[in-house]
């Protein structure tokens, strides 16, 4: 399958991720970089949707992001690096019908710069439902 | 669809002892006045304390096998469109239930607002119905289901979240799980962690959350147990099956508290009320039976003594009905019947295996104008599978 790239700008600000989960579903995001040339990916941030349902986290927090990562003001400093997530929703519920939803996506200043976006949503078929997936930097 | 542990409890009621007194006592005048209850007479049970959560369908005594649940108001109202043919024909069997609300709440608001989490609790429940034997009317339910307040409410419980995430952490470094680990072992993983889940403690929680008002002698994340719930439901009648001659028919209420007592003890409290007036049924060619009222207070305690459950539960009753009978076109008699009484009972239920439970009862049942007066004991073996 086919990587998927997130083209940045240099002339642009450091890179946001957006995340939006619908429903009253719990839903943990674990968010993990890969550094170029690497095979590890290591795990920078866990959320989850208890406090805000839809939210955003800056590249150039460093409470989300720390040290190691690409971190930083130059928009440069990306390149090559992949950013990941690993989703997971609990499906014990209390309803018959029960949907999950989220959607996944990134900005640069006021522009949406991850096509296609990551989205999920569907209806609980188990007790817990996972998707991963991530993209590549490419600056220019 | 909603996944989750279920226990059904099958067909294995094997009754091993019965000794009663007084049965030979005539029922049939109580079972016309509580004719929406004639189970509790007629099995010797205590009635379900407990506020349904379809309360259409429990006002029309019906039990629909396939219950449309449509997830938004928009759904909803389709649904109800589905219900009404082009020339107002209301058609039967329509069973639907539904919260429209709850799937455009976010977490997030859930947990903040009572306003918001109250409307995603609110549960609408519709059912149409023909009258029973030789009743030719359509009968119709509109119900709803509040709840009004919930310390119990998982969504709410961070112990639970919390053991949710820790459960789900622990097996997502266990399996190395990573943004790229391929699709067939992601599916293993999350069969793995919703096994995990569903075998944990905070399932039971979940669990306790369906099955009415729970039990909360078996969670560790207690932290508040008071749940109030209530529900009601208007009934109305159509001799013809057409909207435009629906007529009312009566309608019910139902409220249950429920208080767990001790942080940390699985002692729990159950009031129930409940109010039924102006139910009228056809229930042979040429009477009608009007309930005009029925009350019922119940209470219910539920304990664990070692692995054993006990519960004492008492429930005392007021109805009113009167039977008319069309002698001919212009000749009809009324009777009315008034009954007061309490059943009382008390249960204790061991759990012999994981899949297997011996059951006893000890009740008594009294009411005065019927000259009702029994007492019983029974045993029985209940067997669960799970699926």
């Amino acid at each position: 399958m086919d990587e998927q790239s997130v083209t940045l700008s240099h002339d642009e600000g450091i890179p946001v991720i957006t995340f939006v989960i619908l429903h009253p579903t719990y839903c943990i995001v674990k968010l993990s970089l890969k550094a170029p040339d690497t095979n590890n990916w290591v795990q920078v941030l866990e959320t989850d949707n208890r406090a805000q349902s839809a939210f955003e986290i800056s590249f150039d927090d460093p409470a989300s992001f720390p040290d190691g990562n690409p971190v930083g003001n130059d928009v440069q400093d990306f390149d090559g690096w992949r950013l990941g997530w690993v989703v997971f929703f609990d499906g014990h519920s209390t309803t018959a019908v029960d949907p999950y939803a989220i959607t996944i996506g990134m900005r640069q200043g006021q522009n949406a710069v991850m096509h296609p976006e990551f989205k999920k949503q569907g209806d609980f078929d188990g007790p817990a439902k996972v998707f991963n997936g991530y993209v590549k930097f490419k600056v220019v | 669809m909603k996944r989750a542990l279920y226990e059904y409890l099958l067909s294995g009621f094997i009754s091993l002892a019965a000794v009663a007194t007084g049965f030979a006592q005539s029922h049939d005048f109580l079972k016309d006045s509580i004719a929406f209850e004639k189970n509790v007479s007629a099995e010797r049970a205590m009635p379900d304390l407990s506020v349904p959560e379809s309360p259409a369908f429990t006002l029309l005594g019906v039990t629909p096998a396939n219950v449309t649940r449509p997830g938004t108001p928009r759904a909803f109202a389709a649904s109800l469109l589905d219900a009404i043919d082009k020339n107002g024909t209301l058609q039967n069997g329509i069973a639907i239930d539904t919260a429209p609300l709850l799937n455009g709440t976010t977490l997030a608001d859930y947990r903040n607002c009572y306003l918001k989490r109250f409307l995603a609790n609110l549960q609408l429940s519709v059912a149409t119905t023909k009258g029973k034997e030789k009743d030719a009317a359509t009968q119709t339910g509109l119900g709803l289901h509040l709840v009004l307040y919930n310390g119990d409410d998982p969504r709410l419980n961070n112990g639970v979240l919390n053991a949710t995430r820790a459960i789900y952490d622990s097996l997502y470094t266990a399996w190395k799980i990573d943004p790229q680990t391929p699709p067939e072992r992601l599916a293993l993983f999350e069969t793995a962690v919703g096994k995990a889940l569903t075998n944990s403690a905070i399932f039971a929680r979940f669990k306790q959350r369906v099955e009415a008002l729970g039990d909360p002698g078996k969670s560790k994340f207690r932290e508040r147990d008071h749940v109030w719930t209530a529900a009601a439901a208007l009934s109305n009648r159509s001799e013809t099956s057409t909207i435009q001659t629906l007529r009312y028919n009566g309608w019910g209420a139902w409220s249950s508290y429920s208080i767990g007592l001790g942080k940390s003890s699985p002692n729990q409290l159950i009031l129930h009320a409940r109010v039924r007036f102006d139910e009228r049924t056809a229930a042979l060619k040429d009477s009608v039976a009007v309930v005009d009222y029925y009350h019922l207070l119940g209470v219910r305690f539920r304990t664990n003594i070692s692995k054993v459950k006990v519960s004492a539960e008492g429930a005392v009753t007021n109805s009113k009905t009167t039977i008319e009978v069309q002698h001919s076109k212009d000749i009809m008699s009324r009777q009315v019947n008034y009954a007061a009484g309490g059943i009382f009972s008390v249960v204790m239920e061991a759990r012999l295996n994981p899949n297997l439970w011996l059951n006893l009862s000890l009740y008594s049942e009294a009411f005065k104008e019927n000259k009702v007066n029994t007492f019983g004991f029974k045993t029985a073996l209940k067997w669960a599978a799970q699926l």
